[in-house]
């Protein structure tokens, strides 16, 4: 019990970090990205190539989530900015094309097979009693989980932050008060990158990736996003974890074929009965 | 463009603006209809139909089958056009309806009934789940629709894994081809395929030529506003799902004749981003751009073969490029050459002269 809960939080971290990622662009760029999963999958084997060529785990680590920010920049002054004044719908289009594309690109270089990111503490277990142990990469998934919910939520507390939630709120009018928005535009993508990237170097420290992981982490990263309303980042958050458990809860006592269709669910009827995220009227005011 | 785009482009549109973008590009589509003759067009389309129909009789196999493909590929997009372009919401469960008509057609064929009869059995099983996938329309707007569409589409999808005694899972089943006699089962499902195709353009045609896709435009552009009209938007929302979930049950019906093998994984992202590409290569909101988007995407489906990587690239950068570039489709700029001054001399025809709020070279040549 006590070991599928900790697999629970585990997974449950990586799904509520993408879903930060994804409400972060969505707050400043207004786009549904939906290929933000495989930004960090590209992200991520680089830095395994590099970490195979050698280089020490923390350099690997850096240039990982270098080129996980450099990817979300690019993308956003390449693709995303000429279409932002179409709304939605150009956008997420784009955003479904490029993670095909990006997917069979990182297919087509490094192959169908499964990887990993070796950590120096991979494989290492600790011995809580009763017969239980936790890997330590678990614990590092749910503490760099937390510590990047609370520096997101830093974060739009800041100056840079706040300019991010006027443009939110209104981009014509945060513009005439002088906000650049194409360069919060930038800076969003280059965090969502940042988070991706995290989130699949997470899971790849700890289990495998192949070019099939974002499809499934991509959806499960929406539902946490879906429970936060696409705005509430403590909604996404804790929507995440919840998702995580749930989804080990229900692959432990039923069957893990049934946990894809679960999380769909939970989607469907979050939608349909609180379409503004389940923690909507629990706080006085989400921006 | 055309005058009549300017005209449109002043109302004001609380669809998704991208949506509209693409589709005032196309608003010379409903125009169409006005355009030469009716005699000389149904002459066209009988010797085209004609031409089709001893396609099997002349052609190898292979090109019957690419044909077919194609024409099953048309009548989905034109399910998806209905309701992605014309009634402007972005619901992405067509895979999925598309699925239910493949295996919900192979199923009661395998059970003892007909295969014509599961045509229309299939759509209008289809058409009620497409109502209830669109049920949260009334509630959601934009994005949120479809990923909430988008969701149940997938869940769909996995049940089929899940029913295995009926559906066999993930592994798939094989469908009973239906055969005319004397022919053979490739030409035999061609000559279904065709006729079906030629049934659905010619109605759906009518229809949005018609009020009921005026209608439709009015719910899109300016949404509740038209309930002062006397319109349900509600209705037609809803009506714009269903009738895009039976067109593409029926086509997904066809398609499984085509396929005589159907697995699960045939229906996910891979086929509905085919879809969404067919649907703005075409032109979101034309009449026959989802004929074009049909054989573009089956050109790029043949001439990647086997290269599943490469297949996959192609249709993420065509999404991509046709977006940004080309936000009408294939069949807008078609029209804007013709429309331009160059492809006016080159047809011998007078420039249009700009009547503000009519449909101005359609009218003039029709008098």
């Amino acid at each position: 019990m006590l070991q599928t809960l900790v697999s629970g939080l585990e997974s449950g971290s990586w799904f509520a970090l993408l879903g930060l990622a994804i409400v972060v662009v969505m707050k400043a760029a207004d786009v549904p990205n939906f290929a933000m999963a495989e930004m960090g999958l590209v992200a991520t084997y680089v830095g395994i190539s590099l970490a195979a060529a050698g280089l020490p785990f923390w350099i690997t680590v850096l240039a990982t989530l270098v080129v996980g920010i450099a990817l979300g920049v690019l993308i956003d002054a390449a693709l995303m900015r000429r279409l932002s004044k179409y709304g939605h719908f150009p956008l997420l289009l784009m955003t479904i094309g490029l993670s095909l594309a990006l997917n069979a690109v990182v297919g087509l270089i490094w192959g169908h097979d499964p990887r990993s990111f070796p950590a120096p503490w991979s494989g290492v277990s600790v011995s809580v009693g009763g017969g239980v142990s936790i890997g330590v990469s678990q614990i590092v998934s749910i503490v760099v989980g937390l510590v990047g919910a609370v520096a997101i939520t830093m974060f739009f507390r800041s100056s840079t932050g706040a300019q991010m939630r006027a443009v939110a709120e209104n981009r014509a009018t945060a513009r005439l008060i002088g906000v650049n928005a194409g360069r919060l535009s930038a800076i969003a993508w280059g965090i969502g990158g940042l988070i991706a990237a995290v989130t699949v170097m997470l899971q790849a420290q700890s289990s495998l990736v192949s070019t099939i992981t974002p499809t499934s982490l991509i959806i499960y990263g929406f539902v946490a996003a879906t429970m936060g309303g696409f705005t509430s980042l403590i909604g996404t958050f804790v929507g995440g974890l919840i998702l995580g458990v749930i989804q080990q809860l229900v692959g432990a006592y039923l069957s893990t074929a049934a946990q894809f269709s679960v999380a769909l669910l939970i989607v469907f009827l979050v939608l349909v009965l609180r379409p503004d995220g389940f923690t909507k009227g629990v706080r006085l005011r989400d921006v | 463009m055309s005058d009549s785009t300017e005209v449109l482009a002043s109302a004001p549109t609380t669809g998704p603006a991208a949506v509209a973008a693409g589709i005032r590009a196309n608003a010379g589509a409903a125009d169409e209809g006005g355009r030469g003759s009716g005699l000389r067009k149904g002459i066209v389309a009988i010797v085209a139909l004609v031409v089709l129909f001893s396609v099997p009789f002349v052609a190898n196999s292979y090109l019957v089958f690419v044909l077919s493909l194609t024409l099953v590929y048309a009548i989905s997009t034109v399910g998806f056009n209905l309701l992605v372009g014309w009634s402007g919401q972005i619901g992405l469960a067509h895979a999925a309806l598309f699925a239910l008509g493949a295996y919900g057609s192979a199923i009661s064929v395998q059970h003892g009934v007909p295969f014509l009869i599961t045509i229309p059995l299939a759509g209008v099983a289809a058409a009620l789940l497409a109502v209830v996938i669109g049920f949260p329309a009334v509630r959601l707007k934009g994005f949120f629709l479809a990923i909430a569409t988008l969701a149940l589409g997938m869940a769909i999808v996995e049940l089929l894994v899940f029913a295995r005694p009926i559906t066999g899972g993930g592994a798939g089943m094989n469908v009973d081809v239906w055969t005319l006699p004397g022919i053979t089962g490739s030409a035999s499902t061609y000559f279904v395929i065709l006729v079906v195709a030629a049934l659905t353009f010619f109605l759906t045609r009518r229809a949005l030529l018609g009020r009921f896709g005026r209608t439709l435009q009015a719910v899109r552009d300016l949404g509740p506003l038209t309930g002062s009209l006397g319109v349900s938007v509600l209705r037609y929302r809803l009506v714009a799902f269903g009738l895009s979930g039976f067109i593409a049950a029926v086509a997904g019906t066809l398609y499984s004749q085509l396929q005589t093998f159907i697995f699960p994984a045939m229906f996910h992202m891979n086929l509905l981003v085919p879809m969404l590409v067919m649907v703005f290569v075409g032109g979101a909101g034309s009449l026959w751009g989802p004929l074009v988007g049909a054989a573009f995407a089956v050109v790029i489906i043949e001439f990647f073969q086997d290269l599943g990587d490469q297949q996959a690239i192609a249709y993420g950068l065509v999404l991509m490029v046709v977006i940004a570039l080309l936000p009408g489709g294939l069949t807008s700029l078609f029209r804007t050459i013709r429309d331009s001054r160059f492809g006016t001399a080159l047809l011998r025809r007078k420039p249009a002269e700009p009547v503000p709020g009519t449909e101005g070279t359609a009218v003039k040549e029709d008098a």
